[in-house]
């Protein structure tokens, strides 16, 4: 089920693509890794830099979640700030999943969090403070950040 | 030595007076005390080290194997810095520990190791029994001076062999920022009588120093520092310890796991460790409390149905949300109590891991009952698990096919989650809705079914809404109250809204 599953998710999001976002696979032999690229959202911090993200499908897709972690380095609460860049999405754990989630819901919800970071569940508790209490030394930070890795 | 007749040369000890002598001249029991708590000195097995008396004795050396240095006031005649797992006081374990203010923390620690001659036995080269320990002290200290960077949630501990540079290519965040330097300084007891081990880790903290990291961390510089220099001490006892017991094949897996998680013991050192272990807790709390497998009886007395075209989409389609098949009208599907609708199969195989509705996370369980129902609760009867936070459990009293009487507010369908899309036809009995995708083009196309609430239509709820929800849910994964979700303008819903919009999924009841 998987393997016809993630092809008919995979064809619509070629199809029909999300804005902002482009879709491949690094292996055309291995439909369970995927590369994401999204455009930092107009109005973020992110804007003007490009970030790629990799989705990994389990095999009991869709009766386990998959796993986004970004691969370019960016300032954010909800991204781990380290070699994995493991984003935290409620919706991608274990105990929140549901089958009926589409990978597009995924890519949408990580694009929503790169517009509205969310401090109080963050993986980088700095970040996340500084986010709440200094919003401008965030921004600036995270448009640093932005222009030394994300570059187009 | 006492090769010849070492049995009658064996030195006992008594652990009542401290006494000490020879079993060839006063046998088993102390002679001092008439205690039988005695036990026999051995190279490995010293009972003394318990003890400050260390009266001399004439003979003592050559069981000690040694006489070059029988200097009987030496105050360091006899110390051995490996007996003890603790750290010998007298052990200048950190020599000096240097700061250097911000923007960041330079922190220096040497700490010198002496081994006592003799005390164990010692390879022909010291070189190679220190090789590998001077490089795990390396990574360890590569570790430690990482230590603030955040542990993943779902980090393995990691063995020191894998601790690694972050991989982000060409521009390396973590630049050569700490520098290890170990020297091995051979003493005056070198080779087979000991040897004088000189470690100097210095560390900048924190490891990005200034540049774009964030500012706002220097109030987290202390703490971390300090949580370094714990690590990096700790280590150093572990280390300790390593090399006296044969089991330091397995100090590299404790020390990594011991830095690899900010923590050693009970002890945590950073708010990122405290919060990997409470999401531990929670991740293992979540494991025994998430909803276990429906009982497989339950599943197969699911009522089955032939598609109609009452379950279809505005657009006359409809698909099951588990494999995302298309469904004709004929083809037969299975109906949960929350009227979603799936695939036999595919609802069956999710329903036999976890008891929640692939689409709404309510559970085919009855609430009461026997814990192996071989039934599914009746569409009236409460769930035993709902672990939509935003849905409130079924009211038994209240039929849930009823839609809500027109221009009931949003206080009066709180049995009636008024989701949009929900397929609730003017005139229907017995709203079957699909748990699969009605193709709808957007959802922003959404049409509210007439009767429905009057309310403002919702905007999507904040992320942050949202994800508080997510919080409480992940706390309380059976509250089942979604009292906050009234609130965001549309009802009790909203989140669900979202949750469900973001899903893909037009349906809940």
């Amino acid at each position: 089920m998987a393997q016809k599953r993630i092809v008919k998710e995979y064809s619509e999001l070629q199809k029909k693509p999300l804005d902002g976002m482009r879709i491949s696979l690094p292996s055309e032999a291995d439909m369970h890794q995927w590369q994401i690229l999204i455009d930092g959202p107009k109005g973020s911090p992110y804007e003007g830099g490009v970030f790629t993200l990799h989705l990994s499908l389990p095999t009991e897709y869709p009766f386990k979640p998959p796993t986004l972690s970004f691969k370019t380095k960016i300032y954010h609460p909800n991204v781990t700030n380290d070699d994995k860049g493991s984003m935290c999405l409620g919706m991608l754990r274990a105990d929140e999943w549901k089958p009926s989630s589409k990978i597009e819901a995924v890519l949408s919800f990580a694009k929503a969090l790169l517009l509205e970071p969310q401090p109080d569940d963050a993986v980088e508790g700095g970040i996340a403070r500084e986010y709440k209490e200094n919003k401008k030394e965030f921004i600036k930070n995270a448009k640093a950040w932005t222009k030394q890795y994300a570059k187009k | 030595m006492a090769d010849n007749g070492s049995q009658q040369r064996e030195l006992l000890y008594c652990h009542a007076c401290a006494n000490e002598w020879y079993r060839h001249q006063h046998g088993l029991q102390c002679p001092s005390c008439d205690s039988e708590a005695v036990e026999i000195i051995e190279e490995r097995s010293d009972p003394r080290h318990n003890h400050v008396d260390i009266s001399d004795d004439e003979d003592e050396d050559t069981v000690m194997g040694n006489n070059d240095d029988r200097l009987p006031h030496n105050p360091l005649h006899r110390h051995n810095p490996w007996r003890d797992n603790a750290p010998d006081p007298d052990e200048p374990d950190i020599e000096h520990v240097e700061w250097n203010p911000a923007p960041g923390v330079h922190f220096a620690r040497t700490s010198f190791r002496s081994t006592g001659p003799g005390m164990r036995p010692r390879p022909q080269d010291p070189n190679d029994i220190f090789a590998p320990l001077f490089q795990s002290f390396s990574t360890i200290l590569e570790g430690a001076a990482n230590a603030g960077r955040p542990p993943l949630r779902d980090d393995p501990p990691r063995a020191v062999s894998q601790i690694h540079r972050p991989a982000f290519p060409a521009r390396n965040p973590f630049p050569e920022h700490q520098h290890h330097h170990i020297h091995h300084h051979h003493g005056p007891w070198d080779g087979q009588q000991g040897g004088r081990s000189v470690f100097t880790a210095t560390g900048r903290w924190p490891p990005n120093g200034p540049g774009p990291f964030p500012n706002d961390r220097n109030g987290q510089n202390v703490q971390n520092v300090l949580a370094t220099l714990l690590q990096t001490m700790q280590a150093g006892m572990a280390e300790q310890r390593g090399q006296q017991t044969p089991v330091a094949a397995n100090l590299p897996a404790f020390i990594a796991q011991m830095l690899g998680n900010g923590a050693h013991g009970d002890a945590v050192f950073s708010d990122e460790a405290l919060d990997r272990i409470i999401t531990q807790m929670m991740e293992q709390t979540n494991t025994n409390s998430a909803p276990g497998p429906a009982s497989a009886a339950a599943i197969a007395a699911l009522p089955k149905k032939q598609a109609e075209k009452s379950m279809m989409g505005q657009d006359g389609k409809a698909e099951c949300s588990v494999c995302m098949d298309g469904v004709e009208i004929g083809d037969e599907v299975t109906v949960l109590p929350c009227n979603h609708w799936f695939h036999g199969d595919c609802v069956g195989a999710w329903l036999k891991e976890h008891d929640t509705c692939p689409h709404c996370r309510q559970g085919i369980m009855p609430k009461d009952g026997p814990q192996q129902a071989d039934a599914p609760r009746s569409p009236g009867q409460a769930p035993r698990h709902t672990l939509n936070p935003f849905m409130n459990p079924i009211d038994p009293n209240v039929n849930p096919g009823t839609p809500p009487s027109p221009g009931s507010g949003p206080n009066g369908i709180n049995n009636q989650p008024p989701m949009p899309g929900a397929f609730i036809q003017p005139g229907m009995q017995q709203p079957y809705v699909p748990g699969g995708y009605p193709l709808y083009p957007e959802p922003t196309n959404f049409v509210r079914p007439p009767g429905q609430h009057q309310g403002p239509y919702s905007q999507p709820p904040s992320l942050q809404q949202q994800q508080r929800h997510r919080r409480r849910s992940a706390t309380s994964p059976r509250s089942s109250n979604g009292g906050e979700g009234s609130s965001g303008g549309g009802g009790q819903g909203v989140t669900g809204w979202f949750r469900n919009l973001r899903g893909g999924n037009g349906g809940n009841r």
